[in-house]
């Protein structure tokens, strides 16, 4: 049997509280919201904290509400996959975030899951997402865990790796990154605002721009007049599995068809989402329904593709993977242009 | 380390004193002998361990009981109610949808949480609201049918109720 | 989207010739208890791992003594209570339970008719066992209910007991692997598969299966519908996905199972598992209870070489082991665009390039026993 290592449980009645005990805790303790990334990880004892704080029942961060300005949408952190999937104020103004939280895991893990823990979903690896006799079998991995007994020094994905390859596996993740969305964080010092484009970082083991202190308290989504998006997901089932990869595009046209701003992220490609500049440069300044555009959509995919560096630690082949890349970014797009 | 937890199962309140690094999935199996609830891979990743907790099918490996105090907790042992069987309970046996048993408790509650929202789903519907627990026996196609079997049967006892 | 339908056969056996530990004594036995109450309880070692076993016990007796199904109590799977059953696996229980409860509810019904036959003077062959009755067979008279009879045999014969065992025709030959005997009868499936694959990606889904099993006789239609789409659900998963992957390699001399969970061992989830319907096929085996044969493992067979021709005729990619992964059929595509055959010199073929190489012994030559 897979059992929970032993722990104390607080629960906070405020975000303040909540921060106040973490920053008196210090390392030991350790946020739970939904549980659905931490609990199996605990379980498996890559995590093995003296004390969680749960947060589940803090309804300030479960609400969904307009933003001050009326400009955009705050999402606690708390709120489920679900309601994000579900939620009309979603469905209507970010279709992209609906289907990429409806197409996490599956429904019982949706109901549980939270929005805030699938943007912080740790990374991914076959190699370290495995019980603790597995790993220990085989020595401990780069990736780090709690306890000190567990630090390898080898990446067994790539040996001469400096750096820990754990694949960023977020549906949601590539939807903010394209959204332009910022992620308020909260500490005991205060408050501080990232875009979800600063947020993440290429690097397996420490891929968050974020101090373990700091608690994910919502995320603001401002509103997109004008432009139009998709997500799409490659897993081998239709249910349950992590992406091995995820495009999300957004591109704002005018009345012509002619592309003004375009955005595209790939996800499950590398240890964060990654947005293809270079590509969405391709795409903005002419018409994207005209003839002759199917051509610059697939030269588009092509340079998107180009970013893309996935490595054997998820399901499927990495060849295909990377294959997969620009003919799920052109199709993608099509979609988005539908 | 231990604590006293009152749970709200199937209508009845039950207090427990236990170990708070027990989730609710063991709580329910080896302090309460609730077990129709099933161990799975405990991982999240099969879905046998599916029980309602106010009225959303959720994963009981995944959670803390001291996070569902106060709420309903709904498990296979309430879905009959004073020795008759649940109207999904009748179709899976009646379509043969149940063959080792070892999902069905999960199946049934999470059937049970489809159809207090959707009455007369489509097949699709269904097989989505299924898609987090696994089958090895059954291929699926008699869980189908036998939840819009349940979904009929359901639709006429409330016109006649 | 390239449309593909496949279609694959295949036959599988209704247990072996012979035990697993080697012997001349019955492979299922079955022993049948009636009270003078008129209750019928039936003892065998058989475990219903949920494929019915035990509902095809209690149909079979309920035929041979005319009585409901409902009214019969089974008690199996426990070597104090109950006589030897090898147990449940090579798709053995129908037919060796079964032949062994028809042997042993036989000479039971032949003594309830025969007291029947004395006190209502009527001759036994004319006299029949049926709806919890005995009838006699033009209809004539009227019905005496099953506890009567029941009673009238405990007096005449003393309590109502008997037992009943299987054990399969000796038919091996003497020729190597003919040891564990050949099977007492053979099962037959066929399976239409539809899929839908983008020429692209080999990315494919299943659309519908239709499955067809020759199952001789079915006891409970319900029951063998049930193992034919089980088995078409694991056949398909295997044939898709699942496999079973080692990491190899100087770090891994023992191998270290690379999907060792249920996320990362992928079988198909009620999203990924298609419509599939169902023909039985009932061609009456002579040496199966009533006639029947085995459902819960020949009907998997057909499945991957079902999967196998219709990605071909959707793609034009020969795939030639599983599981058929996209990524394969990607390869075949790329093969098939630059016409250039890989390692195997077929075009758009996928698969094994040689047999592994094996040393194999002398061929031994044997005659027919069937000449």
């Amino acid at each position: 049997m897979l059992r929970l290592p032993p722990f104390e449980y607080q629960a906070p009645n405020s975000i303040a509280e909540a921060v106040a005990m973490k920053a008196e805790c210090g390392d030991s303790a350790m946020f739970v919201s939904g549980g659905t990334d931490l609990f199996p990880n605990m379980k498996r004892r890559q995590f093995t904290p003296k004390i969680l704080i749960g947060l589940r029942k803090l309804s300030e961060l479960r609400s969904i509400s307009l933003d001050d300005s009326g400009n955009g949408l705050m999402i606690g952190s708390g709120v489920s996959l679900s309601e994000v999937a579900e939620h009309p104020e979603i469905l209507n103004n970010f279709p992209a975030l609906a289907k990429a939280a409806s197409l996490v895991s599956a429904p019982q893990l949706r109901n549980m899951g939270t929005i805030g823990g699938n943007l912080c979903l740790d990374t991914r690896c076959n190699y370290y997402n495995q019980t603790f006799q597995w790993r220990k079998s085989l020595g401990f991995c780069l990736k780090k865990t709690e306890s000190p007994m567990q630090n390898g020094a080898i990446c067994w994905v790539a040996r001469s790796s400096p750096k820990c390859l754990a694949v960023s596996s977020s549906d949601c993740a590539p939807v903010m990154v394209a959204l332009d969305t910022e992620f308020h964080l909260m500490n005991s010092d205060g408050k501080r605002i990232v875009p979800a484009g600063e947020f993440y970082k290429n690097d397996g083991m420490d891929f968050l721009n974020k101090t373990p202190d700091e608690l994910l308290v919502s995320i603001h989504l401002p509103f997109h007049e004008g432009w139009r998006m998709n997500y799409r997901k490659l897993s081998r089932r239709d249910a349950i599995d992590f992406p091995v990869l995820g495009v999300a595009v957004a591109l704002r046209l005018d009345t012509s068809g002619n592309c003004m701003e375009a955005r595209i992220v790939l996800g499950a490609v590398a240890s964060c989402p990654l947005r293809a500049f270079e590509a969405e440069k391709l795409l903005v300044g002419g018409s994207l329904t005209a003839e002759g555009s199917l051509t610059r959509i697939e030269n588009t995919a092509q340079v998107a593709a180009k970013l893309a560096k996935p490595m054997d630690n998820t399901d499927m082949t990495l060849g295909f993977r990377k294959k997969m890349v620009t003919q799920f970014v052109a199709e993608t797009i099509k979609e988005v242009l539908k | 380390m231990k604590q006293l937890l009152t749970l709200n199962i199937n209508g009845e309140t039950k207090e427990v004193w236990t170990s708070t690094h027990k989730t609710l999935l063991e709580v329910l199996r080896e302090d309460l002998y609730l077990t129709g609830t099933k161990h799975g891979c405990e991982l999240g990743e099969c879905g046998a361990c599916s029980v309602l907790i106010d009225g959303e099918p959720v994963l009981a490996c995944l959670i803390l009981p001291v996070e569902v105090q106060g709420q309903e907790i709904q498990t296979i042992e309430g879905l009959a109610k004073n020795g008759v069987p649940h109207p999904l309970q009748t179709a899976f046996a009646e379509q043969g949808a149940s063959q080792c048993g070892y999902c069905s408790p999960a199946m049934l509650m999470t059937a049970k949480a489809l159809l207090e929202i959707n009455s007369n789903p489509d097949s699709n519907t269904i097989r989505e609201a299924l898609s987090g627990t696994l089958c090895r026996c059954t291929g699926y196609s008699k869980i189908i049918e036998a939840v819009e079997q349940a979904a009929g049967e359901l639709a006429v006892m409330r016109q006649n109720s | 989207m390239g449309k593909g339908f496949g279609l694959g056969c295949g036959s599988y056996l209704s247990g072996a010739g012979l035990p697993i530990y080697w012997n001349k004594m019955p492979h299922s036995g079955v022993q049948i208890k009636i009270d003078r109450g008129g209750g019928v309880t039936v003892f065998c070692g058989s475990t219903d791992i949920g494929q019915g076993s035990n509902s095809v016990l209690a149909g079979i007796v309920a035929e041979e003594l005319g009585i409901d199904i409902g009214d019969i109590i089974v008690v199996t799977a426990d070597t104090d209570l109950t006589p030897v059953d090898l147990g449940s696996y090579s798709s053995r229980v129908t037919l060796m339970t079964g032949n062994a409860a028809i042997d042993a509810a036989r000479p039971l019904r032949e003594k309830i008719l025969s007291a029947a036959s004395e006190v209502l003077k009527i001759p036994a062959e004319k006299l029949m066992l049926r709806n919890s009755s005995v009838l006699s067979k033009n209809g004539s008279g009227e019905p005496v209910p099953f506890v009567d009879a029941v009673q009238w045999a405990e007096t005449k014969y003393g309590i109502l007991g008997s037992v009943g065992s299987y054990t399969p025709p000796s038919r091996g030959g003497k020729y190597k692997g003919g040891g564990v005997g050949p099977s007492p009868n053979y099962s037959y499936s066929a399976c239409v598969a539809e899929v839908t694959c983008d020429p692209e990606s080999g990315i494919y889904r299943v659309d519908k299966l239709w499955m067809a099993h020759d199952i001789g006789q079915a006891i409970n239609e319900k029951l063998v519908i049930g193992q034919v789409e089980g088995s078409a659900y694991m056949g398909l998963s295997e044939a898709m996905m699942e496999e079973q992957i080692y990491r190899t390699g100087k770090d891994n001399p023992g191998g270290l199972h690379k999907t060792p969970s249920m996320l990362d061992y992928k079988s198909l989830t009620a999203l990924d598992m298609p419509e599939i319907e169902t023909f039985l096929v009932e061609t009456h085996d002579p040496e199966g209870p009533y006639g029947a044969k085995e459902a819960g493992q020949g009907p998997l067979l057909p499945i991957m070489p079902a999967i196998a021709n219709a990605i071909y005729n959707a793609v034009g990619v020969r795939v030639d082991e599983v599981p058929i992964t996209p990524e394969k059929i990607y390869q075949g595509l790329k093969g098939l665009k630059s016409g250039k055959p890989r390692g195997s010199g077929v075009i758009g073929r996928v698969g094994p390039n040689k047999f592994p190489k094996i040393t194999f012994p002398e061929a031994i030559k044997v005659k027919s026993v069937d000449g």
